[in-house]
């Protein structure tokens, strides 16, 4: 018998039994975690596939055909054959989307029908400049939001002046704050072209306008969506149970705990297709040639490696952030997965 | 997850009759303009910037085109475009709705669809469709009705599915209600307005990506948009004539202000309906 008594062993077996528990119940979420990741990147590789076979599909039955986008309407008939051969148009569909997808899984996306160039290094220089463009202004916004969702002063006020630019748009909204601010009959405070390609003070200075623009934006579009969350979460049993248990630091972070698991998934796919829809937009409005600008002239001039290899990347990212999205979900609430 | 679109605003029901006036009336004026000739908003018949009078009620552009007129040309274009495209991916979602509510394989591949809709973003299969369609007659209101399902495809689907396991449906089973019948009468009419409401918001998102799509010059050739219209009013704007950018932003803001607060309004009628 110990010379602790049976009491303390009693509890020391208690608490062993408890720690088992903990070990048992992190390995099991560390393998639920591992299958949900598993099962998802299969799925995304897949999704991005099948998204590549209906672009394909889309392009290839496309009108114009191919010759005529290339070679012009007046382009006579052996010009418009050898334009086939040489782009190997009549290939059939599936061994065409195998030779796709092996290229592309080497990182090869071949080249822009209209300039000749080659679509990857361009790819990344343009995403390069695009990202540096929308992404201070998304991130400011969505900061800015999560840090005023729980503020009680003044989120009436917030909350319409959010509703009204959601209802104004994107479009609207950027054309409006652009003609305000840097017109010459508005109040021409900040520059609106020639943004340089290098970094520098003059490049931030650049910056300026278009991460208002979006800031303000992604703000009026996470604040609204954050404060009904953020108003659930308060309003849920085990918050109101700490709150009236007089411990206000518990009840902070469990409603903190309870937020970042859906608010975390909420900005995980809100915040990367705003901004891309912000990269064509601003990019169009602010003339500057990244991303957005490129994939818009393609579908305009009908540039079609351009946009399939467009299509296949961003389905990619998109299907991997879904991946990001489950896991964080589970990481946050296993229930959620469940629910 | 993905929508943005549910209305907090709190309003009053006057506040609220009125914007709803306001997108009717101005729905109206698109019924109007599907009748004018396309000579009447395209020819530059007018001095370029002349201030309203009563042949231009809203003055001309920069170009000396009317300014009415255009906007009569770009309300009208709603009707022929994001109208029938959102209604189109409106069935569209229903009909995959109800193929992935049911059980077996049948319903697997259903919700394999929707998982598949689902991951590709709306604007991207806008724009790759916007090539492919490129000289399709009607090709806007398509590229809605392909981009635009997904958005509310799984919440129909939840819907269909909750209908379908209600008690009253159950019961109605067991005293033999089978096909048709038991699909429209028990089904199908307590989530009638929670899927009109589901129209609403497909039509705001078409409304919303027909402007952007205008804005970039894709797929809309020949016509006249509140999206062009804010690009050549911007253009216009920078050498200090707004006329035509605060034409098309007012419209286009007051327009979708109007459908959001239908979209509380049907949200409140729905539950009062419910309980």
């Amino acid at each position: 018998m110990s010379a602790l008594g049976p009491e303390s062993k009693l509890e020391s077996n208690s608490e062993a039994g408890r720690e088992g528990a903990l070990t048992g119940d992190s390995r099991s979420l560390t393998a639920g975690l591992l299958r949900v990741v598993g099962r998802t990147l299969l799925r995304a590789g897949l999704l991005a596939c099948v998204a590549l076979a209906l672009c394909l599909a889309l392009l290839r039955q496309g009108a114009p055909p191919i010759e005529q986008v290339i070679g012009g309407r007046g382009a006579d008939a052996e010009a418009r054959a050898q334009i086939r051969r040489v782009l190997d148009a009549d290939q059939p569909f599936l061994s065409a989307w195998l030779a796709t997808v092996a290229a592309y899984s080497k990182a090869d996306f071949g080249r822009s029908w209209r300039t000749g160039a080659r679509i990857g290094p361009e790819l990344r220089v343009r995403l390069g400049r695009s990202l540096a463009l929308v992404l201070p202004g998304v991130l400011l916004g969505q900061i800015w939001a999560w840090r005023s969702a729980g503020a009680r002063r003044l989120s009436g006020f917030f909350e319409s002046a959010s509703w009204f630019v959601v209802a104004a748009g994107l479009v609207v909204f950027a054309t409006a704050l652009q003609w305000l601010l840097s017109s010459p009959g508005g109040l021409n405070w900040l520059p609106l072209h020639g943004m340089p390609a290098s970094f520098g003070a003059d490049w931030l200075w650049h910056l300026l306008l278009p991460t208002l623009t979006l800031g303000l934006f992604a703000y009026a579009n996470a604040y609204p969506a954050l404060r009904a969350l953020f108003e659930q979460t308060a309003a849920q049993s085990f918050v109101l149970g700490a709150r009236a248990r007089g411990t206000p630091g518990q009840a902070k972070a469990a409603r903190a705990r309870a937020m970042r698991g859906t608010a975390g998934a909420l900005l995980l796919y809100r915040v990367p297709l705003l901004a891309f829809a912000a990269m064509m937009v601003l990019e169009q409005i602010y003339g500057v040639p990244g991303f957005g600008e490129w994939l818009s002239r393609a579908v305009l001039d009908g540039d079609r490696p351009v946009v399939l290899a467009v299509t296949f990347v961003l389905a990619l990212l998109f299907a991997l952030l879904k991946v990001a999205e489950q896991v964080w979900l589970q990481w946050a609430d296993p229930r959620a997965l469940d629910a | 997850m993905r929508s943005t679109l549910s209305p907090p605003l709190r309003v009053s029901g006057l506040a609220l009759r009125l914007q709803q006036g306001l997108g009717l009336a101005l729905m109206a004026c698109g019924l109007l303009g599907l009748g004018q000739p396309a000579e009447r908003w395209m020819a530059l018949s007018l001095a370029p910037g002349i201030k309203p009078s009563w042949q231009a009620p809203f003055g001309a552009n920069a170009l000396g085109q009317d300014l009415f007129a255009r906007w009569l040309e770009a309300l009208a274009e709603l009707w022929r475009s994001s109208v029938p495209g959102a209604a189109m991916a409106w069935l569209l979602a229903l009909l995959l709705a109800v193929w992935a509510s049911q059980r077996g394989w049948r319903g697997a591949f259903g919700r394999w669809l929707l998982d598949l809709g689902d991951s590709l973003p709306g604007l991207l299969v806008l724009l790759a469709g916007a090539v492919a369609l490129a000289e399709v007659p009607g090709a806007s209101a398509l590229l809605f009705a392909l981009a635009l399902w997904p958005e509310v495809a799984r919440s129909m689907a939840q819907q269909w599915r909750s209908g379908q396991e209600a008690m009253h449906v159950l019961a109605a089973q067991t005293l033999g209600v089978q096909g048709a019948r038991l699909w429209w009468r028990h089904v199908l009419r307590p989530i009638w307005p929670l899927l009109l409401r589901q129209a609403l918001v497909l039509w705001i998102m078409a409304l919303k990506w027909g402007v952007l799509l205008g804005f970039l010059g894709i797929g809309q050739g020949g016509t006249c948009n509140l999206g062009n219209m804010l690009t050549q009013g911007l253009a216009a704007a920078r050498l200090g004539a707004p006329a035509e950018l605060l034409i098309a932003g007012i419209s286009l803001s007051c327009l979708t202000f109007a459908s959001l607060s239908a979209l509380q309004y049907s949200e409140r009628r729905t539950r009062e309906w419910n309980a």
